[in-house]
């Protein structure tokens, strides 16, 4: 009965699932900047063309990009009304008391807001294409010039996959484990702040002892697989070919486009 | 070349005393002075109560475990040699008893590439050995799923392809079916019996006795020695020591020690067609050829029914008029629809669903996994909300929130497993997390507690200041089942109350039911095993995709053996033992529902022909 969408991978074989991860990675972080940095109007429709292709060529249903989206869409609130609110410049369509609200500010409302939409469905569509353990495989490849320095970069890759893996179970776990104590008589959205806290550790504690006796099978099995951190080989081997091409390409004219457009206008 | 796998040589091996173990633990699991060889290509199973060292044996086979004295050869390498570390572990693959704690990743196929990985196999020798693994166990139109999506069972074949990619010569598997249901059991059963027979060392650590039947050579632990091994034939022999050792001979061995005590001359068979043929051969014996002809053919049908006399109407029809029932049946529920929201598709749990449980009853659900047996339970304990239809438990409908809320001292549910969701300092704490909910005094609290604990068996004075952690599994569950029956509740839900329990387990669990249905609660009960559903039951319902298909009696509801064949679900052993009777042209009177039953039926069949023969 758990759902968890946010960061989940949707398995696919489109395009945009097989470019090599690290390409992926890197063309993502390179339109995340572009998007921050884009100014007028005509710029964010041009990336807003870009990465609606994008999601539309890795064939995941909108719904499913939009539900991944909109748990993050709450953060669009703030910056949304303090534009709008605490805008000085521009002609004054209402105003109540210190407040008023001009025309200057809702465009800057509208375009941080569709801003920052567009860098959410830009990162969504990197984890909806991509399974967590690839993706730790070419963030560990992108950052393992640091190995030389002592980082230990495939250990922390392999970390923070299990721990994506792990998610679903422990919210399924803690479900279980809240109704027993609900159907137990406890109280978890009644009472004072002070009850509140105190109902925590009831549901925490066996979560905890949970997860610590899963980490212990987990260990026996990883050790059992021969696992021994450095120097494995991968699966899903990061070899470059002509798609990666062709994304970095098109990224690139993108990109170009928006520094003419910069320029012209 | 030499022809053993596994070579234990006067193995010992003590747990180091350390904080983390606790009183309880220290001791237990230990092995003492173990010597056996597993020959290659062998398929041999090791058995024992909880405790007794039988997953510390697992462990020493692939070096994850060294012992403290003795040594372990496999493959012919010393396991303390830890320059071969990682041969061993390639060449003698683990799978343990959780599927989800032993996936690292969120895709199949990545998760069997993990042992390849650490190998430093290349790219494409890993998906050349994912590809086989994964044929190997059937999920090969798996490869790209979300482990999270699969069954128990589907996780478990995929635990053991990860092992299969190491390309293992011997596979150990530590109670690889004692946290699924039967149908993922049978599933994982029939793969592992398949890669035997394709040539790989089997080790299965189990407590179902029935799995043990397959093996070639049967180990049986207590107290980390070998107290007793030999072909399955052989140690099932010994029913009465078996026992005192907390464990069940199989089902076909302790009917033959049965029919033997009661006085039937039968030859030692451990599987269920052999014993039947056996007992048939015994009538054939005692009739003419031709009476047995006829005996075939004058009963092609089922055995009617000759009117259960127990069960003059069936107690739980789903149809009953809720006006009445209202008096008589503790919980009512009316076409239900349930749904709920699953990976962005809506799923419908129970779809228009209707039962009743008659006070003071035993009432068993069963259903394969999905049908809907879960969402029935949080639904009559007010845990999910009434979304369409009716449902009304101990007089009260559960329209309202309010009245879901009141419900909570009235219905106890205890989950599965429920020992995992312990979380006080103290026993006493834990139980009388109820009672305090309820705000009662703490005279009567503590009084509520000290008789919930006293009735599952722990003595107050001795366990209500220890740590719900320092003790063992057995106690923990105890512990978790007085917490629930704390607060004194009429009606109690039990989801898998065996689930993951030893033979001894199993059956201190279901005498706890009993205990409190002899207390005059009203229980229902979720089970996947049709045996302790027989045992305990007086109405079953059988759910078949969020609909109830058949209610009644267990005798009857259990006669209808095709049906619930055609939904996934058996019979008890002793009646589909009848079944088989049956088709050997032994036809009992009345369907047994256990196995005393099924002994006297057969000896007075077998004496009523007898005297057929004389008159």
């Amino acid at each position: 009965m758990v759902d968890v969408v946010l960061g989940s991978y949707y398995p696919g074989d489109s395009v945009v699932h097989r470019l090599d991860a690290r390409v992926k990675l890197l063309l993502v972080l390179a339109l995340l900047v572009l998007v921050l940095l884009a100014q007028a109007v005509l710029e964010l429709v041009l990336l807003a063309a870009f990465i609606t292709s994008i999601v539309l060529s890795a064939r995941i249903p909108l719904l499913t990009v939009l539900k991944a989206v909109l748990p993050l869409c709450f953060l669009l609130l703030f910056p949304l009304v303090f534009n709008a609110l605490f805008t000085p410049t521009g002609a004054p369509l209402f105003s109540w008391g210190v407040l008023s609200v001009t025309d200057e500010g809702l465009t800057r409302a509208a375009l941080f807001s569709s801003r920052l939409f567009l860098l959410f469905v830009t990162a969504t569509t990197l984890t909806l294409t991509t399974s967590p353990i690839t993706l730790c495989d070419a963030t560990a490849a992108l950052l393992s010039p640091f190995e030389r320095v002592g980082l230990p970069v495939g250990e922390i890759a392999m970390v923070a996959g299990i721990a994506l893996r792990f998610i679903p179970n422990l919210v399924e776990d803690y479900g279980v484990i809240r109704k027993a104590q609900l159907a137990r008589g406890a109280r978890f959205a009644r009472g004072g702040p002070i009850a509140r806290v105190k109902s925590v550790p009831s549901v925490l504690v066996p979560l905890f002892a949970t997860a610590l006796r899963q980490a212990e099978d987990l260990a026996q099995a990883m050790e059992s697989r021969c696992y021994h951190g450095a120097e494995r080989t991968h699966y899903h081997e990061l070899k470059i070919a002509r798609r990666d091409l062709f994304a970095a390409g098109a990224t690139a004219i993108i990109g170009a486009a928006l520094v003419m457009l910069k320029v012209l206008l | 070349m030499d022809k053993t796998c596994v070579v234990f040589d006067d193995v010992s091996y003590q747990y180091a005393p350390s904080g983390q173990q606790s009183p309880a633990q220290t001791g237990a699991g230990a092995l003492d002075g173990i010597s056996l060889t597993v020959e290659r290509g062998a398929f041999v199973v090791v058995i024992g109560h909880n405790g007794s060292g039988k997953s510390t044996l697992a462990r020493h086979v692939n070096a994850l475990l060294v012992p403290t004295s003795g040594r372990v050869l496999t493959a012919g390498i010393d396991t303390r040699d830890r320059t071969q570390l990682f041969t061993i572990r390639s060449q003698a693959g683990l799978v343990l008893q959780n599927p989800d704690a032993q996936m690292v990743a969120g895709v199949v196929a990545d998760d069997v590439a993990f042992g390849p990985e650490n190998l430093r196999c290349p790219p494409p020798e890993i998906a050349e050995r994912v590809e086989e693994a994964l044929g190997a166990v059937r999920m090969g139109e798996w490869r790209a799923a979300n482990p999270a999506h699969l069954s128990g069972g589907q996780k478990q074949r995929v635990c053991i392809a990860g092992v299969l990619a190491m390309r293992p010569s011997i596979l150990v598997l530590d109670e690889p079916g004692a946290m699924l249901d039967v149908r993922g059991r049978r599933g994982v059963q029939r793969v592992v019996k398949e890669l035997n027979e394709a040539g790989i060392t089997v080790v299965l650590v189990t407590h179902f006795m029935e799995e043990a039947a397959h093996a070639e050579r049967v180990f049986v632990m207590d107290r980390g020695k070998i107290a007793l091994q030999g072909s399955p034939r052989e140690v099932f022999s010994h029913v009465e020591k078996l026992r005192a050792l907390g464990l069940d001979a199989p089902f076909s061995v302790r009917l033959a020690y049965e029919l033997t005590s009661r006085g039937l001359a039968l030859p030692e068979a451990a599987r269920p067609s052999e014993l039947a043929a056996a007992v048939a051969g015994l009538l054939r014996e005692k009739e003419a050829p031709g009476a047995f002809e006829r005996a075939v053919v004058a009963n092609p049908a089922p055995p009617a029914n000759p009117e259960a006399p127990e069960n003059p109407a069936s107690p739980a029809a789903p149809a009953s008029p809720a006006a009445t029932a209202a008096t008589v049946d503790a919980i009512v529920v009316e076409d239900v629809v349930f749904e709920y929201r699953s990976a962005g598709r809506r799923v419908r749990a129970l779809d228009g669903l209707s039962l009743t449980v008659p006070r003071g009853s035993v009432t068993a659900v069963i259903g394969h996994t999905g049908s809907g047996k879960s969402t029935l339970l949080q639904l009559v304990a007010g845990l999910v909300p009434v979304q369409a239809g009716r449902v009304v438990v101990g007089g009260a409908d559960l329209a309202s929130k309010a009245a879901r809320r009141r419900l909570h001292t009235r219905v106890g549910i205890v989950f599965q497993y429920p020992e995992q969701q312990l979380f006080a300092r103290t026993v006493f704490d834990d139980v009388a997390f109820g009672p305090r909910n309820a705000r009662l005094d703490e005279g009567e609290v503590e009084a509520g507690a000290r008789a919930a604990m006293e009735l599952m068996g722990l003595d107050f004075g001795r366990y209500a200041s220890r740590s719900p952690f320092s003790l063992s599994g057995g106690e923990r569950r105890r512990v978790a089942l007085a917490g629930v029956v704390a607060t004194n509740p009429e009606i109690l839900v039990f989801d898998e109350p065996t689930a993951g329990l030893d033979p001894q387990g199993c059956k201190a669990a279901l005498g706890l039911i009993e205990k409190l249905h002899a207390r005059g609660k009203t229980i229902v009960v979720v089970s996947h095993s049709m045996d302790d559903v027989a045992q305990l039951a007086d109405a079953v319902v059988v759910l078949n995709r969020g609909k109830a298909i058949m209610a009644g009696s267990p005798r009857e509801v259990f006669a209808r053996s095709e049906e619930l064949r055609a939904v996934n679900l058996g019979q008890p052993l002793a009646m589909d033992f009848a079944e088989r009777l049956r088709k050997e042209g032994l036809v009992l009177e009345a369907p047994p529902l256990g196995l005393p039953e099924l002994a006297d039926a057969i000896v007075a069949r077998l004496a009523a022909e007898n005297g057929g023969s004389h008159g």
